[in-house]
């Protein structure tokens, strides 16, 4: 997958517009992260690259690019 | 993952009944507000709910549900055999409330009644248990009471849980029937992940203490007693989409069944989130899978049944339908069921 277009797929679940989004972003600054975004996320991984993620690996997740090392670098163009 | 089938088992009636006091979720106050609340129902799907009296318990629900069946199909209360009684929420600790039931539904004694303490698995649990007893050639007719009252065990001060559940009671009547069809069901569980929905006291490894009853800001927010239900809304997001497609997936395979030749999915109700992801994996047509959580929540154990009688009850009244049945959640516990539901009795929706 292309990282733009998973980057798309976070600011859709976020409801994000305006804000340009990098891999250095911090979720928290975004949004409340609360279980539903978090319920988001996990349902964008298991969409497209058909992998469920452990909630609880997402505690040490701060940037968008923790989410993606937490995926696999490799699966991302 | 514990495979059973039947054939010539009929579901021959089913009711429900829900109080008639709405808990409308847009107008809730504190901790709800603003934007994160109108975000959690659009989420959630979940618009409104019912909610008993304090006086009111889950088989005071379900006996009404009874009654009206019973009215509704003319059958004896002499011609039950067997009652099940599936809640989270019994009348007491002890005894068992399914002989309650008994006395009080006016069933003849000897009936054989027992609980079962399920929730989110539930209905399809105590339906497999239904057509296994119906089966057997000297049970004429096998009752099963699926109801809950949430309302009385979630803190209304708890932002995950607070909006989510609603009380109600159904009544599921099985017979024998040469119509029946084939019945499939698989029954699975993994208590390793028991902790992530659970009401922590009252029982006998953590007694009722003065202590217990005081509620406290916890860790995830949520401002709750070690009596009232914690849940971890994204450990039971991620167990469900682990677990729930492959079980659905192997049963149809059992039953050599395609999905396209299923008319109705009807999932658990547990968040519309979940179960429009559940439906996308499973590439099933979005418009058979009906819904009743806008208007009643997440009523637990009694989802399904809920959803059959208020989102598909004329189409199951006079026709033929195969559907497929999928409970999950609290245990953690899931279950699958694919049925066919031929001139099933639905009596209009009480509301008491």
């Amino acid at each position: 997958m292309k990282k733009e277009a998973f980057i798309d797929g976070l600011k859709e679940i976020m409801e994000i517009e305006e804000t340009p989004l990098t891999e250095e972003t911090v979720l928290r600054d975004l949004m409340e992260f609360n279980s539903l975004a978090l319920m988001g996320i996990i349902a964008l991984i298991d969409e497209n690259f058909d992998m469920v993620i452990e909630a609880e690996s997402f505690e040490t997740v701060k940037t968008i690019g923790d989410i993606m090392t937490l995926i696999g670098l490799e699966k991302f163009e | 993952m514990a495979i059973l089938s039947y054939e010539g088992i009929a579901i021959s009636g089913i009711g429900a009944c829900v109080p008639r006091h709405r808990i409308v979720n847009k107008n809730l106050s504190e901790p709800f507000s603003g934007a994160i609340l109108e975000k959690t129902i659009k989420t959630t799907g979940i618009e409104e709910r019912r909610g008993a009296e304090r006086n009111t318990c889950a088989s005071d629900l379900c006996c009404e549900a009874a009654r009206s069946l019973f009215n509704h199909m003319g059958i004896s209360t002499d011609t039950i055999d067997v009652l099940i009684f599936v809640t989270q929420s019994p009348d007491y600790r002890i005894p068992a409330t399914a002989p309650l039931i008994q006395h009080r539904l006016g069933l003849k004694q000897g009936t054989a009644a027992f609980d079962v303490n399920l929730g989110c698995s539930g209905y399809v649990y105590g339906l497999a248990m239904a057509y296994g007893f119906a089966a057997q050639p000297h049970i004429e007719r096998v009752l099963l009471l699926v109801g809950d009252t949430p309302s009385r065990y979630v803190s209304p001060l708890d932002q995950t849980t607070g909006i989510l559940f609603g009380d109600g009671g159904t009544a599921t009547i099985l017979e024998k029937r040469a119509d029946g069809g084939k019945a499939f069901f698989s029954l699975n569980s993994d208590g390793k992940g028991g902790e992530a929905l659970q009401i922590k006291a009252g029982g006998f490894r953590y007694p009722s203490t003065p202590e217990t009853m005081v509620r406290r800001r916890h860790k995830d927010g949520g401002v709750r007693s070690d009596e009232e239900l914690f849940m971890d809304g994204a450990a039971i997001f991620n167990f469900t989409i682990k677990q729930v497609p492959g079980d659905i997936k192997k049963l149809i395979e059992f039953a050599q069944t395609p999905l396209s030749e299923v008319d109705y999915l009807v999932f658990h109700q547990a968040n519309r989130f979940i179960t429009d992801h559940l439906s996308k994996k499973l590439k099933f047509p979005l418009e058979k899978v009906p819904y009743s959580l806008d208007r009643f929540g997440n009523t637990t154990c009694l989802t399904i049944p809920l959803t059959i009688v208020t989102g598909i009850g004329k189409e199951i009244e006079t026709g033929q339908r195969k559907v497929i049945l999928s409970g999950f959640g609290i245990g953690l516990s899931w279950a699958t069921a694919l049925l066919t539901i031929n001139r099933c009795c639905i009596p209009e929706l009480v509301e008491v």
